[in-house]
């Protein structure tokens, strides 16, 4: 064989040996988590907390992988699919409801009560809403955070119109409050900046996105999506249309909240209010306005309190089921969470005692701490996500859609509404 | 005269009458080795990563598949049935690929073969507005969708500023249902005018100009002449055009992703979207992989009919 043909062969098999790759030898000590963060202070305090578990776990090896956030459910539902599961990860969740359903999920249940020292009595029980079936348990909630709203202080100085803490502060915070507050301030803006801007402006995007702005609504207005207990879809009621229609008037007939489309930002100083969350507030670094911070506006129903949840979950194909296991309780106990409160809001009680102090430094005021966040976990209900979500989802989401027109009759387009995912809510049972 | 580089030597093709010497045959033997080790990278590869996802696809179309549960059992038929019998979101969707097909390949073609003709007459500052015209080419397809999304916000939009100015009051575009299509349409077909256009000029200064020349003196006028001459001469060029387009119209996924995510209710859920959608939104992948096979067919029949129709067209092959 001549020596040409001899380097084309070794060529051909460094390429086959590089197209076919080299496979992640991952020993039987070693624990794969995934997470969706990319931000490296958050990666270095999770690494930190994983270097210590190996620390405790003759040497066990954390392996943290990133995933990009638009496509991690898809790749972790690939790979659990292809048989190449991670030990343990985050989930949002609407796709932990589903996840465990399908039985993709370890109850971690026995393994939390039976450890003392764990204290899984010290989490507040409504955190565990979307993580329980029956006395399993499917993941810990490592961050539920409530909704809030921030404004622009600036803005209603400007039209001296007092602002929705003082209102707040007075019980004079309502969602029809809001909407004559934002009427009076609306004329005092430039042309293209409004006054409310849904959650990241995503109420006309779709259901998972909008949900965090619809669902207060709903709630102020004594409203829902559907009654868990008897899983009938009641937004055909008329306080559902009564909520669903204020938001409606306020963007297409008193033109005060961003309207579909539009890209008017309340961190760009284009929106004078919008409903956020702790993570969210890192945005307004260089913001050149000064904010304020209020409950989720009231109603009819009361004073909702809100929060948005992921959990960590171990895999029911897990390799190494046992030591994620360990890794779990040790990510979500009490030394951990206390840690990882800078950047996720607890659900442990013992750690929101210290709130105040946690939160010193943060972008929430002491007042808005003892208000706003504790109660909000404290008291606060995450959306109880059907099992059979993602079918409901897509399946009203063209129906969602003809709400957002300017002469959409609210009313009978929930009506349809209810008429399209009724069945799937049936299906949950 | 010597012969063409391309065409092989009756020696090399091993028809010769006479045995070919045994050297010459080894030679061969060892040239064909060397070929195949050559493109052996890229073989695997496209038999890795193309041809076995390809036969899984089928294979998937014909079972349940649930990505979530990880459940898969045979259906036989029961996707395809489904999808063609009770499934009125699959023809919704069919109808809009169809209508998306047929205005992305007449506007784009339109209106690159316009700039084609234009341009091939080299007027004043050509070079630069040809230039501008590619730079929507190299642009990423995501910024492209996502600059005219922020161009087509119902209020303070571009569009709409610009068609302010003319007293017209323009649509929220991308949130009603009619406008939302056609401005996809139309954002997807600008993308990529400067590239065929570009295509179209190079038929275009292939045309013997001897041929334009008797065309005049014979006195037709310059309609005439793009009708009748130019445009039959430039033929299997727009066949190349018309099908790379229409091929790539049926593929469409990341204007409607970012743009109208298939709304407003289901508006713009062209089949690619539909098909993401069951795959990962609803993580049917048996499903997913049904409605996958089927546009491939249709994307097949339609370009073998446009391929057979090409003789009915195309005169100057």
């Amino acid at each position: 064989m001549s020596t040409r043909l001899r380097c084309l062969l070794a060529a051909s098999a460094v390429a086959l040996t590089a197209a076919c790759g080299v496979g992640d030898q991952a020993g039987s000590n070693t624990v794969t988590m995934t997470v969706w963060t990319s931000n490296q202070a958050q990666l270095d305090l999770l690494n930190r907390l994983a270097d210590d578990f190996s620390a405790q776990h003759d040497g066990a090896d954390v392996r943290i992988q990133s995933v990009p956030q638009a496509d991690y459910t898809t790749k972790i539902s690939v790979r659990l699919a292809g048989g190449d599961a991670p030990d343990l990860g985050w989930l949002g969740a609407p796709d932990a409801v589903g996840m465990a359903a399908s039985g993709q999920l370890a109850d971690v249940g026995p393994a939390l009560r039976n450890d003392p020292e764990y204290r899984f009595d010290d989490f507040v029980p409504a955190a565990f809403t979307n993580w329980r079936g029956g006395d399993a348990v499917y993941g810990v909630p490592f961050s539920t955070s409530p909704f809030f709203v921030i404004y622009n202080k600036d803005a209603f100085a400007t039209a001296n119109l007092p602002e929705p803490a003082e209102l707040a502060a007075r019980g004079d915070w309502t969602w029809d409050r809001l909407a004559g507050l934002a009427r009076d301030l609306q004329p005092s803006l430039p042309r293209g900046h409004f006054v409310f801007q849904s959650n990241e402006g995503s109420v006309y995007g779709p259901l998972p996105v909008s949900w965090p702005t619809l669902d207060p609504l709903l709630r102020a207005h004594g409203a829902g999506f559907y009654d868990p207990q008897t899983k009938r879809c009641t937004l055909d009621s008329p306080a559902a249309a009564e909520a669903v229609g204020t938001f409606h008037r306020m963007a297409f007939d008193d033109r005060t909240a961003v309207p579909p489309g539009a890209q008017a930002d309340f961190y760009a100083g284009n929106a004078a209010m919008t409903i956020t969350q702790l993570s969210r507030l890192s945005q307004l670094e260089g913001a050149e306005f000064d904010y304020g911070i209020a409950p989720l506006p009231g109603g009819p129903g009361g004073q909702p309190h809100v929060t948005g949840q992921a959990g960590l979950v171990v895999f029911e194909q897990a390799p190494h089921k046992e030591l994620a296991t360990e890794l779990l309780k040790y990510l979500t106990s009490e030394k951990a969470v206390r840690e990882l409160a800078e950047f996720y809001p607890p659900a442990r009680t013992s750690v929101l005692a210290d709130a105040p102090e946690i939160y010193r430094d943060s972008r929430l005021s002491e007042q808005a701490v003892k208000d706003i966040l504790v109660p909000g976990i404290t008291e606060g209900h995450a959306f109880q996500y059907p099992r059979t979500w993602p079918e409901i989802k897509t399946t009203a989401q063209p129906v969602f859609d003809q709400l957002w027109s300017p002469g959409a009759d609210v009313g009978s387009v929930l009506g349809r509404l209810c008429g399209e995912v009724g069945p799937l809510l049936k299906q949950a049972e | 005269m010597a012969a063409p580089i391309l065409t092989p030597t009756p020696e090399a093709t091993g028809r010769s009458g006479s045995p070919a010497p045994r050297r010459a045959r080894r030679h061969r033997r060892r040239e064909a080795l060397t070929g195949y080790l050559l493109i052996s990278p890229q073989a695997l590869g496209f038999t890795l990563f193309v041809l076995v996802p390809l036969v899984a696809i089928v294979v998937l179309s014909f079972t349940h598949t649930d990505l979530r549960s990880g459940r898969s059992e045979a259906a036989g038929w029961d996707n395809y049935r489904q999808l063609l019998t009770e499934d009125p979101t699959f023809w919704r969707s069919v109808a809009v690929t169809g209508v998306f097909a047929l205005g992305l390949v007449a506007i784009n073609v339109g209106l690159s073969l316009g700039l084609a003709l234009v341009l091939y007459r080299r007027p004043p500052g050509a070079g630069l507005f040809l230039t501008l015209a590619f730079l929507s080419v190299v642009t990423s397809q995501a910024a492209w969708a996502l600059v005219w999304r922020f161009l087509l916000q119902g209020e303070g939009g571009g569009v709409n500023e610009l068609l302010s100015l003319v007293g017209i009051t323009g649509p929220n575009w991308l949130f009603e249902a009619k406008p939302a299509l056609a401005a996809v349409i139309v954002v997807a077909a600008l993308k990529t005018v400067g590239l065929k256009a570009v295509i179209f000029l190079a038929a275009l200064r292939n045309i013997p100009s001897e041929t334009l020349e008797a065309a005049r003196l014979d006195g037709a006028s310059e309609w005439r002449l793009i009708r009748h001459v130019v445009l039959p001469l430039i033929a299997p060029t727009t066949l190349v055009v018309v099908l790379i387009t229409f091929i790539g119209s049926f593929q469409v996924f990341d204007y409607i992703q970012l743009m109208t995510h298939g709304g407003p209710s289901h508006a713009t859920s062209v089949l690619a979207f539909y098909l993401y959608e069951q795959a990962f939104e609803l993580f049917q992948a048996g499903y997913a992989s049904a409605i996958a096979v089927v546009l491939f067919g249709l994307t097949l029949l339609l370009v073998a009919a446009q391929w057979w129709a090409r003789r009915k067209w195309v005169h100057s092959e």
